[in-house]
């Protein structure tokens, strides 16, 4: 009889010690993982939320899709009776009342041209409109010459008293393309956080918003090798940064005589800089990020880290047309290169 | 302690360490070894199916409002082997092989995405 309650003490003992280490493992994992992804602003955008309660990441999804498709339709340049087009179909006529969040944005924009001495230009419609990556069409010399001189952003005016903003000159665009999908993503980010979504992110074509990760650990973003297929990383940053986002010479492309078209034009010179692959930039917000990324593609390497250098809480990563690594002094620690590559 | 204690806790110590193998053999091991490629057009879903299947080289051609777009699964990757879309962005992609990769052709609203499997070493 001893026997049995002892074997059965060491029975129970050795049970509940079992059931504790598979119970341990299960806890890591209270939270689950959501997904939803919808098209908007000319790609696939997709959200990510960590909770243990599928209601809410219901209810933040919707939340985050409805906040989205309405900045789309206010700041997009394409759809009839955005405050984008209306600005753009009055260019030389008449100044345009826009919305306080369109104009806090078009200041934005405009002071990211005057920062970058008009490297990055929200009025680059017209040169944008000249090329077709579909249908492989580079303008001739005499027109892109002709259309730069409609590309400047010091004629864009902005009246803050009168929330008013005009195109100086008939035949100006404004394009705001490579600030406005990364503010979209952070508005769709903040509209999740305020529905109770701490983990999780949102991806709109590469912009991209960091909330925190679960587990604590920084996140991994890996950097995809300009020159490889898809998936092959250089290396990867390792970062607590609120957005990560990298633009690249390999993402719209076409070839013409050994040059290589890409989508990034320079306002300056009306073509693709061939200096940089890609450039990688981390930062408290994906507006940053996604400005940042196009803008410094029109500077030489060495310049643009050094510009990088100066602002708070943003870091840098480029690679150049020769396959060279420029990196700002704190993407060096969060930097882990790919070691096959070397 | 009987040498009658000994062997009955060293049965139970045999069977707990069993259970908790066969636990990570049958339950966690679907989360290690099922990565899936889910596949959808217009938000509807087309399927799911295993990244992984042995000598397979199945087209699934979708017709969308710029022609058609055909989705090729291979033996342990899935791309888009043709598309009538101006851009070709989705052809470009080549090879999606690991979980959290996803092709888009946006303009026919095809959607490609590996989930699930081994954790990715990367978030994105």
């Amino acid at each position: 009889m001893g026997t049995i309650m002892k074997t059965t003490k060491y029975l129970a003992a050795l049970l509940f010690m079992s059931l504790a280490i598979v119970g341990c493992s299960s806890s890591s994992a209270e939270l689950e993982v959501y997904n939803h992804h919808f098209f908007a602003m000319d790609t696939l955008v997709e959200l990510t939320g960590h909770t243990d309660d599928p209601q809410k990441a219901e209810e933040a999804f919707q939340a985050a899709q409805k906040e989205v498709e309405r900045l789309e339709k206010l700041l997009s340049a394409h759809i009839e009776g955005s405050d984008v087009y209306n600005i753009t179909n009055n260019a030389g006529i008449e100044p345009v009342k826009v919305s306080e969040e369109t104009f806090n944005l078009l200041e934005k924009g405009k002071n990211y041209g005057e920062k970058t001495e008009g490297r990055f230009d929200i009025t680059i419609g017209p040169l944008l409109e000249a090329y077709s990556w579909s249908n492989q069409v580079v303008p001739s010399e005499k027109e892109v010459e002709h259309l730069k001189e409609l590309v400047d952003y010091n004629k864009l005016v902005l009246d803050n008293e009168k929330n008013t903003a005009f195109l100086e000159t008939e035949g100006m665009k404004l394009d705001l393309g490579a600030i406005a999908k990364g503010y979209i993503v952070d508005k769709a980010a903040e509209e999740m956080m305020e529905h109770g979504i701490k983990y999780g992110s949102v991806n709109g074509g590469g912009d991209v918003y960091l909330m925190d990760k679960p587990d604590g650990t920084p996140w991994r973003i890996g950097v995809q090798h300009p020159r490889m297929e898809r998936g092959n990383f250089i290396g990867v940053v390792n970062t607590n940064s609120n957005s990560v986002v990298t633009s690249g010479d390999y993402e719209r492309y076409f070839m013409a005589d050994d040059i290589r078209v890409h989508h990034i034009i320079d306002p300056k010179k009306g073509y693709p800089s061939q200096k940089i692959q890609s450039v990688t930039i981390s930062a408290p917000n994906a507006t940053i990020a996604d400005t940042l990324s196009t803008a410094l593609f029109n500077y030489d390497p060495e310049q643009a880290v050094d510009f990088v250098e100066e602002i708070d809480e943003v870091e840098v990563l480029i690679v150049d047309s020769e396959g060279n690594v420029f990196k700002s002094s704190n993407m060096k620690e969060k930097f882990q290169p790919n070691q096959s590559l070397e | 302690m009987k040498k009658g204690d000994l062997i009955l806790i060293g049965i139970v110590l045999i069977l707990s360490l069993f259970g908790i193998g066969m636990y990570y053999l049958f339950l966690s091991g679907q989360e290690v070894e099922g990565a899936r490629v889910i596949i959808e057009q217009e938000g509807e879903k087309w399927g799911s199916v295993p990244l992984f299947e042995e000598d397979r080289s199945e087209e699934i051609v979708f017709n969308g409002p710029v022609g058609e777009t055909v989705v090729l699964l291979g033996e342990d990757y899935v791309t888009v082997k043709h598309s009538d879309c101006p851009d070709q962005i989705c052809v470009n992609f080549g090879r999606a092989t690991r979980p959290g990769q996803s092709i888009t052709c946006l303009p026919n609203r095809v959607f490609v995405r590996i989930e699930g499997g081994e954790q990715p070493d990367v978030d994105f």
